[in-house]
Formats: structure tokens, sequence, C-alpha cells
């Protein structure tokens, strides 16, 4: 088999579909080569849904602001799917002072890149979300930031992208970057050879064995995180919430089901059987996180929970660059944990590098070859 | 944290016939269950079983549960209830709520026989009060005695559909009617039969377009569909129904398996999402077993199979046997698995439209569409002779697995063959005593003894008999045909029930001998007939 396009993605997450969704509707022909049989199987469907600004890393935040500013907001018209988005702020609690410095500093860290965010007494924050806990003392609040639905979210660029001409191929193994007459040009997998102008890695994790097929590489580790969804309740508030200590964060999903993510503090050196699988102590660990500031919810009963990798970079934010030495390669993976709601800037982007156009942010901090030795 | 050989998740039969097994070979093993009773759904099978002797054919469900669960006890198997198991996670260890609080169990080996869940169909009103799905009714009727409602429409015409559908008659209710979407019936006919001589009408192609009522169900409106399944228009009609059971098909409950992280496949054959498992259950984990209908859907006899290999494995497994017993073991009982297996209703000939049996008689589509034969068409079956004096009328004509009339029978008037789901073969050179052990063993109630020189004029009937309250000697009443219509005059002559018999009793009435191959149930009405 041996097929030829002018762009080829490697990775059928929602950073893959919403980049084939940009380059399709500049009549851009791609094609998208995903490992699993399904689209959007690693974090893409995995994640808490999270579209934040606050707390943001500041080389990631004006990825994060141009997003709410400029596409969240219409994305759900604009791929003709609802993608679940609610824009009602994000606390991030506090129940001490130790708690409250943390805030202060990562408030002052966003405002100084012009970010609405500020930090709030608990009476104020019980007044956005009147169903917090006694213990909570102070929060940072980030009016504009907002939650949506992953799965929905992917879904769409998926079928956006797809009815737009981009195909999508599932069951795909990539083996291999080829270099033809010094470009990156062919693709290989267990089933072929795919050819294309640009190729464009956004495997998450999987991207680095890919790279090293070319003679590159992108520190990353692979950590498993892990989320919790409860029964549906009545609605009860739209913000999305967060911990100085990152005890859990979540929301409330348009149905009612709470979305809680968290961890039990062993992320680093869990032990896996090569399937993201949670682990026995994590959710009992993220449920007394969440009763301590929401003690309303002790009885709610959970329905489901699951885990999914996350890429962990060396320096925790993405690498989102162009790679002059291997002409024609295009890497977007890294996003430790934090992609999904930069996921359609970061799309808007890849697609700008990989049409030649000048990309409307500066990609400057997230360039492959940043990794320095400490000395 | 406790640990134990063997942790099994869920007491049913196949659960509780794997930790039989597995203490047998001295494993120490526990069995968690959700919930207050063990035996899973066996005790709420009040029914008869099928199969052969091996499979417990002919014993009524509850009974073998009964069965099961003392030869747990006398193992020594811990069995705890109300426990729900929560998380499988790696390295074998389980969460199970107790009470208020979540304990952590590891085991060396695991077996998960979670069975599977009810499926549900949205219509409108399909959360009124009142449509309720056919197990859960029949756990109302069956464990806790009280009847779902008088007027029942039941959808679905598997063997569930049509199981409930009979016991709601024995509990007393109306079965007003019983819809299916499918052309043609999807459980045994045998067990159609029963329900049609009733006067069970059965709509086949048929959907429901709503639930009625405003506070609970208070009606019903059905309408045909098309081959496309596409409701017809003009052909809605309205029931007046209280009750609306639901009989769509089981998905197996393996969340706990994909959230192991067992390699899992979607298969429709089998219910839905399934983990991938060898020939004794064990999945992609090593030492993590499955069995039952959580590794797809099939029923109790093959569950309880399923387990006994499962918890012989986990035997071997953990080096209480050699792998040498375990071949052997689990040879006889896999083809005592495979038995079961085979027939019309087999996994692989699902969906497909079979036209003969396998000895090339035609199967009735009147039997598949309304739920009984039409007269001419059931004396060319080979359980159906006419002869002088009493002999057996066998009216089966699929090929199942199920052969305890063959055993029944004392003087071998009845063949079948080694092959189980062979049709039952009477034969006209010997002589039938007229005992009615057959018509007592026949789990599917399609053994009829008929005697056309009974009295000049006039022959008798024997017929199975499940109802209360039991009519008596001498008792009048019509006889219906196949089909549920009074088709003459009847007169009970002779009632028998003995312990034997299991609780199915053998009622003998009299109708003129011109309806001795028409009539096949008895209704009382002393005042009129």
């Amino acid at each position: 088999m041996h097929k030829c396009t002018e762009v080829i993605i490697i990775g059928g997450g929602i950073i893959g579909a919403a980049t084939a969704y940009y380059l399709a509707l500049q009549g851009i022909k791609v094609v998208v080569l995903e490992k699993s049989d399904n689209i959007g199987d690693g974090g893409s469907s995995r994640n808490g849904g999270g579209v934040r600004q606050s707390g943001r890393d500041p080389r990631e935040l004006p990825l994060a602001m141009y997003g709410v500013q400029n596409i969240w907001p219409t994305l759900s018209d604009e791929l003709g799917m609802d993608v679940e988005y609610v824009k009602e702020g994000n606390l991030r609690l506090g129940k001490t002072e130790q708690h409250l410095n943390i805030l202060r500093n990562l408030t002052k860290r966003c405002v100084d890149l012009g970010l609405d965010v500020r930090m709030i007494e608990a009476q104020e924050a019980r007044e956005i979300c009147p169903y917090l806990s006694d213990e909570v003392i102070g929060a940072s609040w980030c009016p504009t930031d907002g939650h949506a639905n992953p799965l929905l979210a992917t879904l769409a660029f998926y079928r956006k992208a797809r009815a737009l001409g981009t195909e999508f191929i599932t069951g795909e193994n990539v083996l291999e970057i080829k270099k033809i007459k010094g470009r990156a040009r062919q693709v290989i997998t267990a089933n072929g050879i795919y050819e294309g102008e640009t190729i464009i890695l956004a495997a998450g994790y999987d991207s680095r064995k890919i790279l090293g097929t070319v003679g590159l590489d992108v520190p990353m580790t692979k950590i498993s995180l892990e989320v919790l969804v409860t029964e549906a309740q009545p609605k009860m508030f739209g913000q999305m919430l967060g911990t100085a200590m990152a005890d859990f964060y979540g929301h409330q999903s348009k149905h009612g089901s709470f979305v809680f993510g968290g961890s039990s503090g062993f992320e680093d050196t869990n032990k896996n059987n090569g399937t993201p699988i949670t682990a026995s102590i994590t959710a009992p660990c993220i449920c007394r996180g969440i009763m301590k500031y929401f003690p309303l919810l002790k009885d709610v009963k959970i329905v489901r929970t699951w885990a999914g990798w996350a890429d962990i970079s060396a320096d925790k934010i993405p690498v989102i660059s162009p790679v002059e030495e291997v002409p024609g390669l295009i890497v977007a993976c890294g996003f430790t944990g934090h992609g999904f709601g930069i996921a359609p800037t970061v799309g808007l982007l890849v697609a700008q590098l990989a049409s030649g156009v000048k990309p409307v942010l500066d990609l400057a901090e997230f360039r492959y070859d940043r990794f320095k030795a400490k000395i | 944290m406790k640990r134990y050989d063997l942790i099994v998740v869920g007491a049913g039969p196949a659960g509780l016939s794997a930790a039989v097994e597995a203490a047998k070979y001295g494993l120490k093993v526990v069995v968690f269950d959700e919930n207050a009773n063990p035996g899973g759904q066996l005790f709420k099978q009040v029914h008869k079983f099928f199969g052969s002797k091996e499979h417990k054919a002919k014993i009524r469900g509850f009974r073998i549960g009964s069965q099961l669960l003392e030869e747990a006890n006398n193992l020594g198997v811990e069995v705890v209830l109300n426990a729900t198991v929560a998380g499988l996670f790696q390295d074998k260890e389980i969460t199970v709520r107790i009470k208020d609080s979540i304990q952590h169990y590891k085991g060396d080996a695991i077996l998960v026989a979670t069975g599977a869940a009810e499926n549900m169909v949205p219509f409108k009103g399909w959360t009124l009060p009142g449509v309720i799905g056919a197990g859960a009714a029949q756990t109302m009727m069956n464990l806790h005695g009280v009847v779902p409602g008088q007027k029942i429409l039941m959808l679905g015409s598997g063997n569930v559909g049509l199981v409930v559908s009979y016991q709601l008659l024995q509990a007393g209710c109306e079965v007003v009617a019983l819809v299916d979407a499918a052309p043609k019936i999807g459980g045994y006919g045998v067990h159609a039969a029963k329900l049609a001589r009733t006067g069970v009408p059965f709509y086949l192609s048929h959907t429901i377009i709503k639930a009625e009522g405003t506070d609970c169900v208070t009606g019903v409106t059905i309408a045909e569909v098309d081959k496309t399944w596409k409701t017809i228009p003009g052909t809605a009609k309205s029931l007046a129904v209280d009750t609306i059971c639901l009989a769509v098909g089981l998905s197996p409950m393996a969340q706990l398996l994909k959230m192991a992280g067992c390699i899992m496949e979607d298969n429709p054959k089998k219910g839905g999402q399934v983990p991938v498992c060898n020939a004794y259950g064990e999945t992609s984990l090593r030492g993590v077993f499955v069995a039952g209908d959580v590794s797809g859907v099939e029923e109790a006899s093959s569950a309880m199979i399923e387990g006994r290999i499962a918890g012989i494995a986990a035997a071997e497994y953990l080096g209480y046997i050699d792998k040498a017993v375990l071949t052997e073991v689990a040879e006889a009982l896999e083809s005592a698995l495979s038995s079961l297996r085979q027939g019309m209703f087999a996994v692989e000939n699902r969906g497909k439209n079979i036209e003969k049996t396998d000895e090339g008689y035609v199967v009735s589509q009147h039997l598949l569409k309304k739920g009984y034969f039409q007269d001419a068409e059931v004396e060319k079956y080979p359980g159906v002779t006419r002869q002088p004096g009493v002999h057996a009328v066998i009216e089966c004509s699929q090929n199942i697995p199920c052969n305890p009339c063959q055993d029944a029978c004392p003087r071998h008037c009845i063949k079948i063959g080694d092959k189980i789901t062979s049709l039952p073969v009477v034969d006209e050179t010997a002589n039938c005593s007229g005992c009615g052990m057959c018509v007592a063993a026949c789990s599917g109630q399609a053994i009829f003894l008929v005697n056309e020189g009974y009295e000049a004029g006039y022959a008798s009937i024997t017929i199975p008999y499940e109802f209360l309250p039991l009519p008596g000697e001498g008792d009048r009443g019509w006889a219906l045909d196949r089909g549920g219509s009074k088709v003459c005059a009847a007169e009970v002559v002779k009632v028998q029930t003995a312990p034997v018999f299991d609780h199915t009793s053998l009622l003998t009435i009299k109708v003129p001998v011109a309806m001795a191959m028409k009539a096949r149930f008895f209704k009382e009405d002393n005042c009129h007939a």
C-alpha cells in the first residue's frame, strides 16, 4: 500500500483532529493516522475538561488566552456540534495561609501577562459558589476560565475535519518516519507507506520513539492520571474548580455528573500493566480531597473512574515546533496533562506552520531543541 | 490486607460453581456478592431447566441454587453478602464496599462472575412507574412474592420473555400481549406454545410506540413494523395494561475486567463488550478468570460448567493440581458444555433463518409467528403418532439441547439417541403404560398422553399443569386448543401429583374423540361448560 497526500498527521487525538480541521478549512488534503481503533483514545478522551488560563505557565498562557478570546466561545457553532463549553470562571481554593501564598504567586504571574485573575475572600468565593465548606478561607478567581466536554470537542473536530475531506485511518501503527532526499517524506506503518509534503507528529508520549527514527528526542516521561465521574446531580454550579494543593480539580458537566481529576501522590512511580488503569488508592484519595471542600457531595455515587497517560515534558510545557534539521516535520507533543484547553489554539498554530503562514502567536518558547543540560 | 487463594466476584451459578470446584482442591476461597441472598438469578428460576442429567435438566433452578450453596458451605467457602466489589486493580487487588466502609483484599487468583444486566429500550413514557425489566418482574414475583401488576404487556419473545410471561400467568396476572419487533419468536417454540395455549396473543413484527399514563402506566400503544423496523402507518393499537415488561436482552457486566486492563472485545454474539479469554476462562491477565454471562450471555446451565472449568483452572494456576488433571477434567466439562451449545439456538445460528431441522422436518412458520402449530403440521413430527390406546404425543419440533424425556420413560418408548439436540421419536413398537413420567419430565411441557379409545366417542388427554388452584376430578370446563381457543367442553377425569413430578401436576381431561389432537389445555368453568 502506498498513499500520497499533502499533510500526514500522526496521532488522532484532539491536537491531530484540530490541526486537520484548520488545514482542511484551507482545502489542504490531510491524512490522519491513529494507532488505536478509536479517535481520541489517549488523553483527549481521558481528561477533566478544563479550559483554563489561570495557573498556566506564563509561556503557555498566551495560547490559553487566545483560545478563550477567539476560539472557544464560537466553537460549537463553528463545528456544528455542542462541545458543552461553559465560561463561568475558575475558582482555585485555599484552606490555609500557606495555600493562599501559593495562590497569590500563581495569580501574580498571570496578572503580569494581562489575565483578569484576582485573589478573593472566602465570602466572595461563597457568593460565587455557595457549596464551599467552612474550611475554605480564600481563592483565586478568574471569571473568564471555564470547561468543555473533551469527548465531544474531540469528536466535533474529527467530524468537521472529515466532512471537509480529511481522511482518518485508525488501527494504523506508525513505525517510522523516513527522510527522502533530505526531507521528511514517508510515514511507514505496519500496513504500508504514506507519503506527504509535510508530516505532523502529535502522538503524545508515543511521539518519542517515532522521533527517534529521524534521530530526534524530546525528553518526556509518561504518567498515569485519573478522573472519576459521579452520577448526575441537580445543577449546582458552573465554575471550574481547583485547589492550591492540586488535591483535585473538576466541574459539573452539562447533564449533571461531576467530573473530578486528581492524584494520589504516587503518579511518578505508579506501575502499570500496559493499559492506562486506575490505582486502588487514587479515587479514594481524590474523594477525601473533595469532601474537605464540598462536604455536600459526600453521598454522591461514583459511576466510573478512568485513567489516561499524560506526556510530561522535562520543563512541563509542550513542544510545538517545526524541525529545521528534518525539513517537512512539525512536532506537537509533551502537553504535560494540560493540553485540552489549548488544543484548538494549538491546532490553529500547527496548521499555520504546516501551510506556511506566520503563526498568530510566537512559538519560540516551544522549540523542540530548547532542552539543554543544566551546566 | 487480607489475602485469599481465590476471590470470586458474584455468587451466582458461575461463581458458586467455581468456588465449589476450587475449594474441592484445597483453595482458600471467598465469594463476594452485592445482593442480600446468594444464588444470583438461580433462586428466581422456578421453571425446570433444559439439558441432560449432567446439566441438571428437569430440576427447577432454585433447587439447583440450594444444592450449589450447600456444597459451597460444606466445603468451607466463605460467602460474603451485601458486599459490592467496586474495583479490580493491578496485583489482583479488589476493593469491596461492605456496610459503610471500603475494604481491600488480594487474591492470588480472581474469578469475575458478575453476570449480565437487563437491557432497556426507550420509548415515549418508558420512565413511567410500571415499565420494568422482565428480570425485575421475576424478582418481585418469585423472590418477594409480589405481583408486578395485573395486566401485563411483555416486550421480547426470547426465552426470558417467554419464561417470565408464563410465570406471570402462574402468579395470576393476565399477559395481554407478547410483543416483539422481530418477525419470528426468538425463544424456544415449546416455551411459546405453553403461553399460546392459555390464550396469550403474540404480536410479532410489532413495537411499542408509547406507554400511556401520567403517574403510572395505564395503557400502551403498539404498532406493526416493516422489514426495516419502521412503523407502518395505520397499524397502531392501544391496549389496556398496567405493566410493561421489557425482555430485550442482556449485556455482560464486564466493567471490572475492563478496569483491570483485560483485553476486551465488542462481540454482539456475546451480548456486548466482553474480555477476551481462553478455553479455561482465563483473561489476558494471568490468574484473572471469567465465567458465566460476564464472558458472553448464555444461560445458567452453561454458566455453571464454565464456572467449574474456571475453578479448576484456578486450582492449576496456583499449583494445587497438575496440568494433566486440569486437562482431563476440563475435557469432560467442555464436552458437556459443547453439547449445550448445539442445535438451532446455538450462538452461531443466531439471526439465521433455519427452515428445516437436522432430521429434515420443516420448521413450522406458524409456531414462529403465532406461538403454536396448525393442526395439520403437528402430526408430521416424529414425537407425534396416532396409536390405539394411551401413548405419548411429543410436540417438540426444534433441535434444542434437551433429553430428560428419553430417560424418564421406564419402557423406553421415547428415543433421542446420543445427539442431545435430536427430536424425540416415539417408538410405536414399545408399550406405553400411561405413567406420565415423560409429561412431568419435559421442561418444555410439550408432552401429552393421548388415548383415543378412552371410552366410546371420547378421548382422554393428559396435560402438564402448573397452575393453582389445581382442578379436581369431576370438575368441568373448556378444552382449549393450541392457540388458546375454546374447542369443546371437557371434564377432568384424573389429577395426579407426586414428589417425582416436582410440582408439575398431570391433569387428565375427557373430550370428544375428534378433539384428541386439538385440545391441549383446560380452563375450569363449572357453571357453563
